[in-house]
């Protein structure tokens, strides 16, 4: 039986087998083929495809609709209704939970994946530029690109700012239950323990690789960029034989997701802007400690960018400018809990009474213990990592 | 490769079952005829461009490498380095999980489909068992992911359920099951329940009943009539039904993934996070190989089993049947009567006939409540006033609201409605010429093809997905051919494949029953091929027809990994819109809007019997035909 599937192999190895077929075959199957624009013709917007929308150029026309791709409730729906009500275009959604899902996304559909709008971390923009999968934004249709405190235009991603705006920046924390871990957690050495004790079997992690093996390194005082092999097999062997057994699930929105509020975890790593949702939902949030862990941890940031073949060019660059608007910015801080970046966000904030301050601004002092991903060697690594000690945990 | 071909749907043995006509010695050449394959040629060249091709893609894809970061596949220098690879990373752990789940869920299903469908087959009375049928696939017309969404609320630590069974003192504290190996076995008996019952019920419903009489005349008590009568005759449907519970088991990671949180890593998981995260192409086409190579081994094992049983049951019969039957028929002479033997006896087995009649009824209704379960809670639970899906919190009707006025919610069931539509027309259509083809026109052809065939159905989704997505991608932006960047495009495409073969087996099957003199009849009547066609052959074919299209809809309206490898963003379907909430907030309104659908789809439903039966259908008729078991 082990017989059948290897004659597949050798007999259609060469590509231009392959291709001559895939030729042969479209003319031939042309006849069957007749009846889908049929179909399509049926689709509400279906005809408008990717490749044939051209990049903006000089018309300024708003499209009549955009599609986001973007992390999962990482915006306030108002946010969007308003946009339409305001501006015409109406806006759909699609979320991820890794940057490398989105780009495997992008790369996979060479341009045809429809998406206008992507919001990558920033390490990842320069590979993302250098793919030709990012549009260059036009300046002059951002006019609120002046409402972006400097600190976060200009960085070493994108020094000019010509592929990415900062769409909030934040950090990797964690939140535990309080009534099942009566004692006081502060450190990411203090989660990997209680991951194996109070909170063994009920833990929850990113469903991010660099954050699953982050822990690791933050816990134990190693640079989370390196490279070192050694460093990498060490977090494997610790992270697959003492964590994996106890992870209840990979979840990369436990408080928006709904599972934290739900009293599904104990202990679970989070995003602080997720983090904060999830307390805003829960019936008793003082049940529930966030915690910004020593000694060190994460501190990312997201970007508004516009894919290489955005079918909705302008409707984007309208949109990123709507979102830099002060208010506009002030009522996605209150939904999503991150800094948005723009300049006197947190004293509005204040002002505004929104909930969970110190979940959304930090100190200079607590900035301080964060640091930036790169992407490196070790970025591939860490993906296979990740699915070691997923098979690990469901064993 | 001709064992799963013989298993996977109730068809007739070979391709010869039926005479072909053309070589019948009468009659001369009075018909002209076209090559005998040209009606299967539109499935065949479908099958070729959309099957073979992708397929092939994949297999190369898998003797290459990733190059970089950001490049997806090379395959500049060939090896098997990947295979190697797999074999030494998680792949191995993974697909032993796996291995594990689909064994035990195959067996449960078994074990609880047996009883049941054969209480429904044998027990029921004649007009109740068709309902009884139907009322088992009515759950399966709500959305794969919400049934399992709705196994969560079951489940759920603070539910109803661990409230009573904390209260009666069964458990501890609450029901900790949700994100463990049992929730995922759960899940998936759940889910491909139908898919041992449909099969089964096929085999039980064309037993004779006179078979077992005649056993039990001949001394047979219960547990050997069963044993010997009933089950051997029943082995097709168990295989079959072993088959289809078994392979899409084998690489269905949605299930697993929504019930089992970190325990519910299947290896369809494995191969899709390398598509759709790891972006290494290369290493997940070698997975998704050697996914089908075990699949299809222990396939074959099974199979080796079964047959190495089966051949002990027949030795041992043989043997046995010989001394029982003097045995038995000494007191049926009384010449020496045994001391009150006859009625006591009697008495005793009326006992407990009586028992086990109760006990399948009990078993019968226990297995109603486990498929409606979830049904019920996805219905309460589409009143939630709350925000999130799973809290409970109050009665009010914002799903509702939401569910009609969220144009993202509308355009995602109207683009699944599309696809549905479309992917029923494409399967019934190809699918019925190659059926016909094959039951009328058969040939040397038909083997390969009807292996081809059993291939596309005994592929698991989530290699046809890995297969589909760069071949799509390939013909609309390296050959330019823009029609396949349309998503609904490549939703019928990807979901015709499977919905196409099935339509094939159903039609095939239907014709193969159906006698060709009364199409000769109509020749001899003078009426033209057209008329003939559309007078004779049409009519008789259509509960085949229709119910090849009722599934094609379902299975394209059910789809969820394929559409989320395959669809275009403007173009999501609503399973793919449901399984990217699951991950990032389930709202109540994807409760409503399943509710919406059910409801619907019952109204829809109802006026197809009504309809059918209409058209002269009895009872039995229109229950198989909208099973799918016609």
């Amino acid at each position: 039986m082990t017989n059948p599937p290897e004659p597949v192999v050798r007999a259609l190895a060469p590509t231009a087998v392959t291709k001559a077929f895939g030729r042969r075959g479209f003319l031939a199957g042309l006849g069957g083929a007749v009846a889908l624009p049929l179909l399509a013709a049926c689709g509400s917007s279906s005809s408008s495809t990717a490749n044939a929308a051209p990049s903006g150029g000089g018309s300024t026309q708003l499209e009549s609709t955009l599609s986001i791709y973007t992390w999962g409730a990482y915006d306030d729906p108002k946010t969007f209704t308003n946009y339409t009500a305001a501006l015409g275009p109406a806006v759909t959604i699609d979320s991820y939970s890794s940057n490398q899902e989105m780009i495997a996304k992008l790369v996979a559909a060479k341009g045809t994946s429809g998406y206008d709008i992507v919001v990558p971390t920033g390490p990842y923009i320069p590979e993302m530029i250098s793919n030709k999968l990012l549009m260059t934004l036009d300046h002059s249709k951002l006019p609120n690109l002046t409402n972006v405190d400097p600190q976060f235009l200009a960085k070493d991603w994108d020094p000019q700012n010509q592929y990415s705006v900062c769409k909030d920046w934040g950090t990797t924390g964690f939140v535990y239950d309080t009534t099942k871990i009566t004692r006081s957690l502060t450190s990411w050495a203090d989660f990997l323990d209680a991951a194996q004790n109070e909170a063994a079997g009920q833990t929850a992690v990113l469903d991010v690789p660099e954050d699953l093996v982050g822990m690791y390194f933050w816990a134990n005082g190693i640079d989370w960029n390196t490279t070192s092999q050694t460093d990498l097999d060490a977090a494997q062997s610790f992270l697959t034989s003492k964590i994996a057994k106890n992870i209840k699930a990979f979840d990369s929105y436990p408080g928006s997701g709904g599972a934290m509020p739900k009293g599904t975890y104990t202990l679970m790593q989070a995003w602080n802007g997720d983090a904060r949702q999830g307390l805003q939902a829960a019936k008793n949030p003082s049940q529930y400690k966030w915690v910004l862990p020593t000694p060190a941890t994460e501190l990312w940031m997201d970007n508004w960018s516009i894919t290489a073949n955005a079918p909705h060019p302008n409707a984007a660059h309208a949109f990123i400018n709507y979102v830099l608007d002060t208010k506009n910015s002030l009522r996605e801080v209150e939904f999503m809990g991150y800094n948005s970046g723009i300049k006197n966000i947190e004293p509005l904030a204040v002002a505004a009474k929104t909930e969970y301050l110190d979940m959304i601004f930090y100190t200079p002092a607590q900035v301080a213990t964060m640091k930036t991903g790169v992407i490196n060697e070790a970025t591939q690594t860490k993906v296979n990592i990740m699915n070691t000690v997923k098979a690990a945990a469901a064993a | 490769m001709s064992r799963p071909e013989t298993g996977v749907l109730p068809a007739p043995e070979g391709p010869t079952t039926t005479a072909p006509p053309a070589t019948a010695p009468s009659g001369g050449t009075r018909r002209r005829r076209a090559p005998k394959f040209i009606l299967a040629a539109p499935a065949g060249l479908w099958f070729a461009l959309f099957f073979i091709a992708p397929v092939a893609l994949v297999a190369w894809y898998s003797l290459g490498f990733k190059p970089g970061l950001f490049g997806f596949h090379d395959n500049s220098i060939l090896s098997l380095d990947r295979y190697r690879e797999v074999i030494d990373g998680p792949f191995l752990e993974t697909f032993k999980n796996t291995l594990f789940i689909a064994v035990t869920g195959t067996v449960l299903c078994l074990v609880i489909a047996l009883p049941f469908t054969y209480f429904l087959a044998v027990k029921a009375g004649p007009r109740s068992r068709n309902i009884l049928l139907a009322l088992v696939m009515v759950p399966f017309w709500t959305n794969f992911l919400v049934r399992t969404l709705g196994w969560r609320l079951i489940l759920a630590p603070d539910g109803n359920l661990s409230g009573l069974l904390q209260q009666l003192h069964l458990t501890g504290g609450p029901l900790d099951v949700l994100d463990t190996r049992l929730a995922v076995q759960i899940g998936v008996v759940y889910n491909y329940l139908p898919l041992m019952i449909l099969p089964l019920w096929v085999a039980l419903d064309r037993l004779d009943p006179a078979l077992r009489e005649a056993s039990k005349d001949l001394g047979a008590n219960r547990l050997r009539t069963m044993l010997q009568v009933t089950l051997p005759l029943a082995m097709p449907g168990i295989a079959t039904g072993a088959l289809l519970v078994f392979v899409p088991l084998m690489g269905d990671y949605i299930t697993a993934s929504v019930l089992g949180g970190a325990k519910g890593n299947m290896v369809g998981l494995l191969v899709a996070s390398q598509f759709q995260e790891a972006s290494n192409w290369a290493l997940g086409s070698a997975a998704a190989m050697l996914l089908i190579v075990a699949i299809l081994a222990s396939t074959a094992i099974a199979a080796a089993v079964a047959l190495v049983i089966r051949w002990l049951l027949r030795r041992r019969r043989v043997v046995t049947l010989v001394p029982a039957r003097p045995f038995q028929s000494a007191p049926a002479g009384r010449a020496v009567p045994p001391v009150s033997s006859p009625a006591g006896h009697e008495r005793r087995t009326r006992v407990i006939g009586r028992i086990l009649d109760v006990g399948l009824r009990v078993w019968a209704v226990a297995v109603y409540v486990f498929l409606y379960a979830p049904i019920a809670y996805i219905v309460v639970y589409s009143f939630n006033r709350g925000r999130l899906f799973a809290s409970w919190d109050g009665f009010g009707l914002n799903g509702y609201q939401d569910a009609l006025s969220l144009p993202q919610v509308r355009s995602a069931v109207i683009v699944s409605l599309q696809a549905g539509v479309g992917t029923a027309v494409v399967a019934t259509v190809l699918g019925t010429c190659a059926g016909i083809a094959l039951a009328r026109r058969s040939g040397r052809w038909s083997t390969p093809f009807t292996v081809l065939l059993a291939l596309v159905l005994v592929t698991p989704e989530i290699m046809l997905a890995i297969s589909e997505l760069p071949w799509f991608v390939s013909l609309g932006t390296d050959h330019n051919l823009s029609v396949f960047n349309n998503g609904l495009v490549r939703l019928v495409i990807a979901h015709s494949l499977f919905a196409t073969a099935v339509v094939t087996f159903i039609v095939r099957a239907r014709m193969s029953g159906l006698d060709e003199s009364l199409e000769e009849a109509a020749a001899d009547l003078y009426a033209p091929p057209s008329r003939r066609f559309y007078q004779v052959t049409l009519p008789l074919m259509m509960p085949a027809i229709i119910a090849g299209a009722m599934l094609s809809f379902t299975f394209s309206l059910d789809d969820t990994i394929l559409s989320t490898f395959v669809s275009v963003q403007g173009n999501t379907p609503w399973p793919v819109y449901i399984f990217s909430s699951v991950r990032s907030g389930l709202r109540p309104f994807i409760a409503s809007m399943s509710t919406i659908m059910l409801l619907l789809t019952l109204v829809v439903l109802g006026t197809t019997a009504l309809v059918l039966r209409r058209g002269g259908g009895s009872g039995s008729d229109v229950a198989q035909t909208m099973t799918g078991t016609g």
